[in-house]
Order: structure tokens, then C-alpha cells, then sequence
């Protein structure tokens, strides 16, 4: 796994939250979570990625911040995430004895307000993230080399569906090239993509970098399949940047401007910038609402801030980052700022497509 | 290969890798017996034990639960007619008719020793096939696993006796049921309104134990007396039980195979498993009138099968990350707190841990049985005991279990309602499986029918792999409608020689 | 009176069963004509396949009217058809549902205990040392089993 590519990120990152650190408010943090137990729902069933994360979180936060509380998490499940997320919403005290660990998957449903979820993300604030970036291939039966050629591509493009609104990400990307693809949903998960797309059933394949360098790279060295693109990260200016994982790799704008001789632009690129961070950086959030009382709130960061710096913390976590950064103080920011640059057009947009392709209903 | 495979087994000798097993074999054991809580629930238990531990103690840990379940869920199975998880539910079929002849022994004893061979010729599957079973799992795409779908609805056939048209009338009716809540391949919610419990459809585990749980409990308190109408002597004991699944090696063998297979293949859910078994050791047998009234024959298939799917769903698991069950996803949640990638390079670069996982995959099946014998013998004894001693504490046990399903209130109403359905099917000569089959199968149908529609429009109707699917279904539709015709009539050779009042129950 | 109309309830059940999943489906088919064609497809294939079998059920039942019906294999065999047996079988649906009341009420520990008292000196008239063995014994294997294996309890709606 390539671990070496993302030090210097590290270090910029730790620069920056020790200096934001030195700000923080210094009040009455010690005693606010003494002999206290914080719950940690997670609105999933048990094994996943995000259920990993969160679970990891609560395994080693807990005794970083000041007065030491005891966190249990626990699996809401039901309703894709929905019961989890709007008794979250709605049935818990804002007092920081509750958390949440949310996938992005979840964060862009609550974001684009789908039918059912009660989630109001602007009421929240992100306590930690981990990052997750994504792979997209082709089948070599589309007769096509180069990812340059991928307007050429012959034959039936499946691409296979999952949840229309979890794979947002890489509709987006696909609609930006304005590829005529064939969207089937019904897939049970990523990983029954992927197996379809060895079968040769789906010709194109979104993954999580991790998954794709393990099951989708031996592919690609049989001959089978080619990477098209990574989807790529989008920094605070707006501009792309290569996922940490796979650096070598083309990202999806990258590739637009090689074909078209300019930057994507207009909705769509608009769209592709508010989606991607939302979902590629959020691959799990804990997620705390933002009215709880300062002192807990300075707690949380404090505890936040130890524990990324603990070494135990940093053995423990390796494995389950998969080769990404977590984000933690100032860097959550960016979160949130995606949302709020998110124009009321390029909502409309992203609803009309998934309403129109998939039949999506929203709030 | 071979190297690794002995590698392995020292490294799984380790005392507390060992503890590590036996561990998970005792909680298994445990989640089994108790009905509504199942493999998946004791996995979730020690997740959080697992950060920090060695993988192979890990791995030791959550296989030891996933293989004692479906040995241990046998015994709500056998002695109450409750399905203690879902992969025993078709074990009920004869299991239970024995348990109220005084048999329960002898049916624990055939199931754990059917569970045991099962379980090692699983984890030797999975050994020896392994390195070749990506082929197996590449053959099935969608219009092949609807085809599937379509053979597992056609055992429905068998097990709605003289009664067909009740049976696929229940079959319908489960199918209806199953499209409750959101459409798999439409983003709309079916038949829920703003009620978010229905969003994710009705839990399988709600509607088994509503099923047959409640109607089973309600029965046996309104007759009174205890589960055993009748004691034999002890000469009925769990070692003739061994003896008949011994005498029926083949069968186990047989079904076993069938096990591993179906578990193998990724996307059909492993709940299914044991009715396609009881199907067709049903459908095949030459005689066949004493199935559903406690033939042995129906207790060795599913329960072979069960255990030996374990090392059929571990297959998609390890070679493409996928999991074949839902107590599989969280394994694959482990191997990802290890750093373990599963993929076609597991056979590489872990292989070490590959057999490890197949050793813990055997010794706990072996531990598993043992324990579960030993506590056969005082654990049948409850079954002449009055039942109203019995049947609170079972109530008490089925309803928590339930509510631990989503801890929402919609739980123990929809227990009860699925209980006084599944009592009115009872009483009305309705059969109640063919509408779990049905219920299990519906979104799978749906699906996998829409995504090969999508796929290939009408092309898929000709791939090879939908013809022979289709041909077997079709042979075992026939097969069962000409063996009916044989058994009814001897059925009704048999009454005619009979006094007019019909006895349902056990004639030997 | 009451006996005989239980009596003819009974024995015909069969009848207003298949009618009451005639009901279930003719509702399904109506409700799903508003979903889109992804949704509404699959629903209203089942559904009209199942009011065609109940109206084949219905009549071969009219054409077997009288005949007594035998039972095959497939299901576990019942016991017993007599009106008592069918209110009996009510009256413990009914404990049931007294118990996910209590349950949902004042807590799992406490209604757990409750239950399996009444229902063995009111129902069964046990007496009073197996009743109160068997009541503390269910609490204390629930107590050890919500900490084992970490169950999680309803909070209870009138304290405690």
C-alpha cells in the first residue's frame, strides 16, 4: 500500500491543527465528560467500511478526551441508514453524549434531502473523517487502449448500480464526458460490481482505491481491463488534485481536458466539484450537533487532537485508512465548505438526473 | 500449497488461538440455540476485541461462531418446531414430528452427526477447490441466478403435498409480501408510506419466527401434556441417530456437495439452502410418505447442507471480497481491522491465513458437535416435561430475541401478526413454507429478473447456463408430480384399509 | 350458540382465508398501479397470478364443498379443529400480546417476571413454588444474558 505519498500532507496538516489548537477555547473541558459514557450510533449493520471506522473511533477516543467517558458504539440499523440517522436527528440530546459515524454515501443523501432522512447536515459539525478515493475501469471488450478513446467505446457500456444516490460520484464523472452508458441497478454492492465486471457482465466499474489495487489491478495485468481514470480529490481552490493511492493515475477532469483540449465546465463541473469532496473525503464522518455546549465541544476537538497523535492510535488506524490521511481539525472544514458553495442550480441538477434515470424522490 | 496447509495447522495450536476457537464455538453455540439471534449478533459481540488481536486468533474466533451456529440452532429446530436460525428451518419439517413421537434424541443425533460430516466435507471443499473456484462463481450472472431463483421456487411443488394450488397460492402470497419496502431496482418504497421500518422490507428472522414459532407454542399450551406425546424407552437414543445418518452416507455426501455449491455462489443469500435441500431429498426419494411426519432423511439433508455451506460462502468471501452471507460481511469487516485485501491474492501473499481459516473451519466443527451431543441428551429431556413450564420461558426468549432484530416496537407487532397468520394457515390447510420460500426468493426474483432485462433485453433467454438451469427445473417438477401420483395412491390404498377416523400423527 | 358459530367458523375456515388473501392481493395489485414501471412491474405480475390462484381455490373448494379435507405431508399436521382448541389457541395469542405490552411498557426484566407468574397461577394454576422459581429464574437467565451477550432493552415507557 503506498504510505510514503501522503507524509507530507501529514505534516502540513498537523502544522496546521497545532496551530489552530493553541486557539481553542480553553473552558471547563476537564470535568464536562467525567464518568460520562458517549453513545456512537452508526446506522449500519455491522463489517463495513464505515462500521470499521466508527467502530475504531470509539475504541480509541474515548480516553483522549479530558475526563475520559467510556464510548459504546452501536449499530442502528434499518432503512438503508435512515432510522439510525433521523433518531440522530431527532430523538437525541444535543448535550455531545451522542455522536455519529456517517458514510459519505449517507452525508450526500442528507445533502441533496432524500424522501424519508430528517438530517440536517448544516446542524451538525464533523468531529473526524477519513478520506476514501475511487478508481474507474473499462472492460478491454469496449476495443479501446487508451483511456483517451473512451468516447470510442463500442458495444453495451453497463454500468451497474448499486444505490443511484451512493454512486453519484462516478454518474457525475460519466455524464461529464456526456458518455452514452447503460445504468443497471439492482447490484447488492460493490463488490457484486465488481465480480460482474470480471464476468464481463458490466462493462465499466467505479471502486474504492483500495478495492480496485487488490481485485481490479490483477485484471488490468491479465489483460482484461483497463483503468479509465481516478475520480480524483478537488483542494480548496476548486482545482483537481491525484488521489494519494494511486498518484500515477489520470483524474477524471484530467482526462476531460486531454480529450477536449479544456477544463471541464458549466453544471456539471460544478456538480462533479460539490460531490466529490462531499463523498471521497467523507467515506466515514462522526458527525456531533453543533449546539452542544462549548465545553464538550472543545473536549471533543482536544480528544480529537490526542488521539491522532497517539502512536497506538496511528498503528491501530493504519490498516483500516487503506492508505488515506485522516482529517481532523481544520481540515474538516472543507466538508463543510463544499456544501455551502453548492448553488441552488447545481442542486436542481443533481435531483432532476437521479430523478429522471432512477426515479429518486426527495424531501 | 501443502507446506502451507501444514504451516497452518501448527499455527492454529497455539493455546490461545485455540482458546480464541473455542471461544467462538461457545458463543455460537449459545446465539444458535436461542431463537432470533444468530450467527451474525455473536459475530457483532466480539467485534470490538478484535482491534489489536492477532488476525489468526481473530479469524480463529469469528469462524468458530460462523461454524457452531448452524449445528447448534438445531435444537429449537428438533425439539420446539422454532427455527432457532435461519438456516434451520427446514430441519423443523421432520425434526420436530420425531421430537413429539419421544425421537428427540435420535433426530439430534442424526442432525449433529449430519452437521459434522457436512461441516469437515465443507472445509475440504473449500480447501481442494479454492484455487479453481473462480470459475464456478464467474459462471453466474444475473440471468443464471434468476434461473435459480425459479428452481428453488419449484420445490414449492413438493411441499405443498396434495395441495398444490394452496401451496402456490402461499408461495404468491410470500412473494407479495417480499415487495414490501424499497424496490431493487426502482428508488421507490413499496407498500410503507412514511412508516421507515417497512423502508428495508420485513426481516426474514421476524417472519420465521412469526411463523412457525408463535402457532407451535400456541398449539402445544392449548393442547396441554408436554412436546413428547409418547416416551419411548431409552433405547431411542441419540446413538441410533448417529447410526441412521451413518447408514445414509450418500445422502450426506450428496448434499453436502449441493451445500458448498449453492453456498459458493455469490448473490443468492444462504437462508435459502436448507429448504432447496429438504426439496430435493424429498423430491428424489422413493418413498416418500413419511416426509413431514418424522422421517429421518428430512433431518440429515438440510442439515448436512447447512454446515457445509459454510465452506461453499467462505469462497466468494475470500476470492472477491464479496460476501456470501450477511455473518460473511462481517468477517470480511475483520480481515479489513487485519489489513487483510481479500481478493485472488489472498492464494499468494495470505495463504497462511487462507488455511487457517480452513482449519478453524473443521476443528470447530468438531468441537461444535461434540458439544452439542453432550448436551443433546439432557436438553431432549425437556421435551417431556409439561409444556406449560416450557412455554414461558420460550416466549420470553422468542420475543427478546425478535426485538433484538431492529429494537423497534414494528418487531413484536409484526412477530405476533406473522403468529396469528401462520396459526390461521395451520388451521385453514394452508402450507406455511412454500410462503417463507416465497417471502426469501421475491426480491432475488425480482432483481436478478430486471438486471438481466437490462443487460441483455431478451438475449439472456438462450445463454447455456439459463437452458440447463431451466432443463433441471423443469425434471424436477415432473419427477415430483409422477412420484405424487405413486404416493397418493398408495396413500389412498393405505386409507381405504384404515377405519374412517384418519390419524394424522405418526403411524409407524 | 357461541360454540356452534366457532364450530362453522372453524370448519370453514379455509374459505374466508383464501378470501382474506384474495383481499391482501387485490390491494397489492391497486396499490402498486401508482408506482413507477421499475417498481410496479414485478407487484402486479404476483399479484395478478395470485388472484387468478385464489379464485382456482375458491372454486375447487365450492366443487369439494362438504368433503372433508385430509391434510398432506408438507405441513406440520394440526392437532385438533374443535372451538375450544381454536379459543384456547386466541386466549394465548392474547397472553402474548399482554407480555409485548407489558414488554414495551415497563421494561424487559420486570415484565419478563410478571408474565411467567400470571401465566402459570392464572393460567395454569401451578403452584406457587415452580411459579416463582421458574419468574426469578427467567429474570436472572435474561439479566445474564443481556450482559453476555450485551442485548439491548426497550426503554421503558413508564419508568423503572
Amino acid at each position: 500500500m503506498p504510505r510514503t505519498t501522503y507524509n507530507k500532507i501529514a505534516a502540513i496538516a498537523t502544522g496546521l491543527v497545532l496551530g489552530a489548537s493553541v486557539m481553542l477555547p480553553a473552558a471547563h473541558a476537564d470535568d464536562y465528560y467525567a464518568g460520562q459514557t458517549i453513545r456512537m450510533i452508526i446506522p449500519f449493520s455491522p463489517g463495513g467500511g464505515t462500521d470499521t471506522f466508527g467502530r475504531l473511533i470509539s475504541q480509541h477516543l474515548g480516553r483522549h478526551i479530558p475526563g475520559s467517558p467510556t464510548i459504546v458504539s452501536e449499530n442502528v440499523t434499518g432503512a438503508g441508514g435512515l432510522l439510525g440517522s433521523n433518531e440522530f436527528a431527532e430523538r437525541v440530546d444535543h448535550d455531545g453524549l451522542t455522536l455519529m459515524t456517517a458514510s459519505g454515501h449517507l452525508n450526500l443523501r442528507a445533502f441533496l434531502g432524500l424522501q424519508g432522512l430528517r438530517l440536517d447536515l448544516d446542524a451538525l459539525e464533523p468531529v473526524v473523517a477519513a478520506p476514501m478515493g475511487h478508481v474507474t475501469a473499462i472492460s478491454t471488450q469496449a476495443g479501446i487502449d487508451d483511456p483517451a478513446d473512451l468516447l470510442e467505446a463500442q458495444g453495451r457500456l453497463t454500468k451497474g448500480i448499486t444505490d443511484p444516490v451512493g454512486l453519484l460520484e462516478s454518474l457525475v464523472a460519466l455524464e461529464m464526458f456526456e458518455l452514452n452508458y447503460r445504468a443497471v441497478p439492482g447490484y447488492g454492492g460493490r463488490g457484486d460490481t465488481r465480480i460482474a465486471f470480471e464476468r464481463g457482465e458490466l462493462m465499466i466499474n467505479t471502486q474504492s482505491t483500495p478495492a480496485y489495487l487488490s481485485s481490479v489491478q490483477p485484471l488490468v495485468d491479465e489483460g482484461l481491463a483497463m483503468p479509465l481514470y481516478a475520480i480524483g480529490f478537488i483542494d480548496g481552490e476548486g482545482n483537481p488534485q491525484r488521489d494519494p493511492a494511486v498518484p500515477d493515475m489520470i483524474t477524471a477532469p484530467e482526462l476531460y481536458e486531454q480529450i477536449h483540449g479544456e477544463m471541464p465546465s458549466g453544471t456539471i463541473w460544478e456538480a462533479f466539484k460539490v460531490t466529490v469532496p462531499l463523498v471521497q473525503n467523507t467515506r466515514g464522518t462522526v458527525w456531533v450537533h453543533g449546539d452542544i455546549p462549548d465545553e464538550a465541544m472543545a473536549a471533543l476537538r482536544e480528544g480529537v487532537e490526542a488521539m491522532v497523535n497517539d502512536p497506538e492510535f496511528q498503528e491501530a488506524s493504519a490498516n483500516i485508512l487503506e492508505g488515506y490521511e485522516i482529517m481532523w481539525g481544520d481540515d474538516l472544514g472543507q466538508i463543510k465548505a463544499s456544501m455551502d458553495a453548492a448553488s441552488p442550480e447545481v442542486l436542481d441538477y443533481l435531483r432532476d438526473m437521479l430523478h429522471e434515470r432512477f426515479g429518486t424522490e426527495f424531501n | 500449497m501443502l507446506d502451507a496447509f501444514v504451516n497452518a495447522f501448527w499455527i492454529l495450536l497455539d493455546p490461545f488461538r485455540l482458546l480464541m476457537l473455542f471461544s467462538g464455538v461457545a458463543i455460537g453455540i449459545a446465539v444458535g440455540i436461542l431463537p432470533g439471534l444468530g450467527g451474525l449478533m455473536g459475530m457483532a459481540l466480539v467485534l470490538p476485541f478484535l482491534f489489536g488481536m492477532d488476525a489468526y486468533a481473530g479469524v480463529a474466533l469469528l469462524i468458530g461462531i460462523a461454524a457452531a451456529v448452524p449445528s447448534a440452532d438445531t435444537f429449537p429446530s428438533v425439539l420446539m418446531g422454532i427455527p432457532g436460525s435461519s438456516g434451520s428451518q427446514a430441519t423443523i419439517m421432520d425434526g420436530y414430528p420425531m421430537a413429539r413421537r419421544g425421537e428427540a434424541a435420535r433426530a439430534l443425533g442424526a442432525a449433529f452427526t449430519a452437521s459434522l460430516i457436512g461441516g469437515l466435507i465443507g472445509a475440504l471443499a473449500l480447501s481442494a477447490v479454492v484455487p479453481f473456484a473462480r470459475p464456478l462463481i464467474l459462471a453466474f450472472g444475473s440471468p443464471e441466478l434468476f434461473m435459480l431463483t425459479l428452481l428453488g421456487l419449484s420445490i414449492i411443488g413438493v411441499l405443498s403435498g396434495n395441495r398444490p394450488l394452496k401451496g402456490m397460492l402461499a408461495a404468491v402470497a410470500g412473494l407479495a409480501i417480499g415487495t414490501v419496502g424499497g424496490a431493487p431496482v426502482a428508488a421507490e418504497y413499496r407498500f410503507a408510506g412514511d412508516f421507515l421500518y417497512l423502508y428495508d422490507g420485513l426481516s426474514l428472522v421476524i417472519v420465521a419466527l412469526g411463523l412457525f414459532a408463535l402457532p407451535e407454542i400456541v398449539d402445544l399450551l392449548a393442547r396441554g401434556g408436554a412436546i413428547a406425546e409418547r416416551a419411548r424407552g431409552l433405547g431411542h437414543g441419540w446413538m441410533d441417530g448417529v447410526r441412521d445418518t451413518l447408514r445414509h452416507k450418500w445422502l450426506v455426501i450428496r448434499h453436502s456437495v449441493i451445500g458448498v455449491v449453492i453456498g459458493a455462489i455469490p448473490g443468492m443469500g444462504s437462508s435459502i439452502i436448507d429448504w432447496v435441500n429438504y426439496g430435493i431429498v424429498a423430491q428424489t426419494s422413493k418413498d416418500r410418505s413419511r416426509f413431514g411426519k418424522g422421517d429421518v432423511r428430512g433431518v440429515i439433508a438440510p442439515e448436512s447442507a447447512n454446515n457445509a455451506k459454510e465452506g461453499g460462502v467462505l469462497m466468494p468471501t475470500l476470492l472477491f471480497g464479496v460476501p456470501g452471507s450477511s455473518a460473511m460481511a462481517m468477517l470480511l469487516g475483520a480481515l479489513m481491522i487485519f489489513g487483510v485485501q481479500p481478493g485472488p491474492q489472498m492464494l499468494t501473499r495470505d495463504l497462511d491465513l487462507v488455511f487457517v481459516i480452513i482449519w478453524s473451519l473443521a476443528l470447530a466443527n468438531v468441537f461444535g458437535t461434540f458439544i452439542c451431543l453432550l448436551l443433546s441428551r439432557p436438553i431432549a429431556r425437556l421435551t417431556f416435561v409439561p409444556f406449560h413450564y416450557i412455554a414461558p420461558v420460550i416466549i420470553v426468549i422468542v420475543i427478546v430475541g425478535a426485538w433484538q432484530e431492529t429494537r423497534h416496537w414494528a418487531d413484536l407487532a409484526f412477530l405476533l401478526g406473522f403468529g396469528l397468520l401462520g396459526w390461521l394457515m395451520k388451521r385453514s390447510g394452508m402450507p406455511r413454507p412454500p410462503l417463507l420460500i416465497g417471502f426469501i426468493l421475491s426480491g432475488l426474483a425480482e432483481r436478478y429478473l430486471w438486471m438481466s432485462y437490462n443487460l441483455y433485453d431478451w438475449e439472456w433467454l438462450t445463454r447455456p447456463g439459463v437452458l440447463t438451469i431451466g432443463a433441471l427445473a423443469v425434471a424436477l417438477i415432473v419427477a415430483s408430480v409422477r412420484l405424487k401420483r405413486n404416493t397418493s395412491q398408495r396413500a389412498e390404498a393405505i386409507q381405504a384399509a384404515e377405519s374412517p377416523g384418519i390419524d394424522k400423527e405418526s403411524r409407524p | 350458540m357461541r360454540a356452534r358459530l366457532i364450530g362453522i367458523f372453524t370448519r370453514h375456515l379455509q374459505t374466508p382465508f383464501v378470501l382474506l388473501v384474495l383481499a391482501g392481493l387485490v390491494a397489492v395489485l391497486t396499490i402498486s398501479q401508482s408506482f413507477s414501471l421499475g417498481a410496479r412491474l414485478f407487484p402486479t405480475v404476483v399479484a395478478g397470478l395470485g388472484i387468478l390462484l385464489a379464485l382456482l381455490e375458491l372454486g375447487r373448494q365450492w366443487l369439494r364443498r362438504g368433503a372433508r379435507e385430509a391434510s398432506d405431508y408438507t405441513d406440520l399436521g394440526d392437532d385438533d379443529d374443535s372451538p375450544l382448541f381454536f379459543a384456547k389457541g386466541l386466549l394465548f395469542f392474547a397472553w402474548m400480546l399482554g407480555f409485548v405490552a407489558l414488554f414495551l411498557g415497563i421494561g424487559a426484566l420486570p415484565a419478563a417476571g410478571l408474565f411467567v407468574l400470571a401465566l402459570l397461577k392464572l393460567q395454569f394454576r401451578s403452584p406457587w413454588l415452580p411459579s416463582l422459581g421458574l419468574a426469578v429464574g427467567i429474570v436472572i437467565l435474561l439479566w445474564g444474558l443481556g450482559k453476555v451477550l450485551q442485548l439491548r432493552w426497550p426503554t421503558p415507557m413508564l419508568g423503572f
